[in-house]
């Protein structure tokens, strides 16, 4: 019997990077965290996506956009039992979903004592650089 | 077309692994449907269509369907997974009815199967199959950190507190205790205090809010044939109903979804699922309400998934199942007996079959022949079969009445 694939576990994951976020990942690089628009309907739109607006359904219509890295944690757990053994000296981490000033949502690590995590805290980005990758991460704002 | 009552299961199997009887998927799969086919009065020749669930995390090779149908040496007229994660497993059923009702087959055989705890490192293969491989699985989520996300939500929004949510791992062990093949059964019976005690293992998730990965291995086949070869059953169950519905795949996109049917409230919200219109859709087909159901198996695969659900599939208004919770109508002798075999909070999860082992309760129960606590008289059960990040949905009402 195949057995099913067994992730590595002696480092931390690297994004999978799909051709649609091919400039997010560049603009990281320069410490610039950037996101999707749509200029026909106005949406923001994140996860990136081929010019077809989820939205609106034009096509043709979406630009990039530079975020303030400014947002509000809509939800958030703290980790204590981590995916792999990569992952045991960050224990316990605040995982959560971000939601940013120009009314789009990322899901990210947010640093900051778990005790003071709460829905609606306001946080900010800054970036940790892993491998050929730079990841946005997000601070609480005290 | 009429659908509701046009098809039944007129043969069922049921087989289970262990630490000290370690058997794999296709193993499983084999044991079941040679006790199903044994069951309906056919032979493995009188298959002409089969239909699994996605790949068993226990053996991944892709087209599994065709691995199993060539394990049996069964040629058939068509083999397909029906794969939107666990959700898959209850919509098979749906897919062998439109099969029969349109004359396509005669006989379809439903099987799945899967041994993940006897086979698999489940918690970073979970992580890393079910978040996203670019915007999620990078900072370390695990599937219990990806359902906290909605469980902090539903908590803020409504009120809830971690002792509420203990109080449905206790009613769910209650029932656990009684299943001969319950993955907690071991543990006896717990309190508040013993839920409250176990550690987190995602905020506000402690060990015990989570199912477990177990038994070792469960797997469940199904014969589905026309109303008219169900008469002539010896314990025909009717497909009364069944719907479907799926929003998303990794959650990040959940949150990015806008277009979406008001029964899924104001979006974005992790709150409400779109088990709402796949609930719709099986009441309709069964000209049924909730109030006809006698017992509920979801797919609770965490504490506040179970309070959701309920909400979800109309049993009470958004924000407000834990009043049955504290009622006890959902408790072993309440009137609305859930999860009867332990849930999979009790029972526990053995992989992508854990939806199958809550077919094999209702299944058991319509038919008079639960290995755990039996709920007497019963004649409809409603079975709620839910996959990925709260993505996918699929719901079957069965009833031991042609009508």
């Amino acid at each position: 019997m195949t057995q099913a694939p067994q992730p590595a576990i002696q480092e931390l994951p690297l994004p999978q990077v799909t051709q649609d976020a091919l400039p997010y990942w560049e603009a990281l690089k320069e410490e610039k965290l950037i996101f999707q628009r749509c200029t026909s309907c106005k949406s923001a739109i994140f996860p990136p996506r081929s010019d077809f607006c989820p939205y609106c359904n034009t096509y043709g219509q979406i630009e990039w956009e530079q975020s303030t890295g400014h947002g509000k944690v809509y939800s958030f757990s703290v980790v204590e039992r981590p995916p792999t053994s990569a992952w045991n000296d960050r224990v316990p981490y605040n995982l959560g979903f971000i939601w940013l000033d120009e009314d789009w949502v990322i899901f990210s690590e947010i640093r900051g004592a778990s005790k003071d995590m709460a829905i609606d805290a306001s946080v900010s980005v800054e970036y940790e650089t892993r491998g050929d990758f730079v990841l946005p991460i997000f601070n609480l704002r005290t | 077309m009429k659908l509701g009552n046009a098809a039944a299961i007129i043969g069922f199997g049921d087989a289970y692994a262990d630490e000290n009887n370690k058997r794999d998927p296709l193993q499983l799969a084999t044991e079941a449907t040679a006790i199903a086919l044994a069951d309906a009065g056919i032979e493995k020749t009188d298959v002409d269509t089969l239909f699994t669930g996605r790949a068993p995390w226990a053996d991944c090779r892709p087209q599994w369907n065709n691995i199993f149908a060539s394990h049996l040496q069964m040629p058939v007229i068509i083999s397909s997974e029906i794969t939107f994660h666990g959700a898959g497993v209850n919509a098979m059923l749906g897919f062998a009815v439109e099969k029969i009702v349109t004359g396509r087959a005669d006989y379809v055989l439903c099987v799945q199967s899967d041994a993940t705890p006897l086979f698999v490192d489940t918690v970073a293969m979970g992580a890393a199959t079910d978040a996203d491989p670019q915007f999620e699985y990078p900072y370390g989520p695990t599937i219990p950190a990806l359902y906290a996300q909605w469980a902090c939500r539903y908590m803020h929004e409504f009120g809830i507190t971690e002792e509420d949510l203990a109080m449905v791992a206790v009613q769910h062990q209650d029932w656990g205790i009684h299943h001969p093949k319950a993955a907690k059964r071991r543990f006896g019976k717990i309190d508040i205090e013993t839920v409250m005690n176990s550690p987190y293992i995602a905020s506000p998730l402690r060990r015990w809010m989570c199912a477990t990965w177990g038994p070792g291995g469960t797997a469940g086949a199904f014969i589905v044939a026309s109303a008219e070869k169900a008469a002539s059953a010896r314990a025909p169950i009717y497909i009364s109903g069944y719907g479907s519905y799926s929003t998303h795949e990794y959650l990040i996109e959940r949150m990015a979804l806008r277009n979406a049917p008001a029964s899924l409230g104001p979006l974005p919200n992790l709150n409400t699922t779109g088990l709402t219109e796949a609930a719709a859709q099986a009441y309709e087909m069964a000209d049924m309400r909730p109030d006809d159901m006698d017992m509920v198996q979801l797919s609770g695969n965490f504490a506040h998934t179970v309070l959701m659900e309920m909400e979800d599939l109309g049993f009470a208004k958004k924000g407000k199942a834990m009043d049955l919770v504290r009622s006890g109508a959902m408790e072993p002798g309440g009137s609305l007996p859930v999860d009867t075999n332990g849930g999979w909070l009790s029972f526990g999860q053995p992989g992508i079959s854990c939806t199958v082992d809550s077919i094999v309760e209702a299944v058991r129960q319509l038919r008079g022949d639960a290995m755990g606590l039996a709920v007497p008289g019963a004649e409809r059960a409603i079975v709620y079969g839910g996959g990925g990040m709260l993505a996918c949905h699929a719901v079957s009402i069965l009833s031991n009445k042609a009508s």
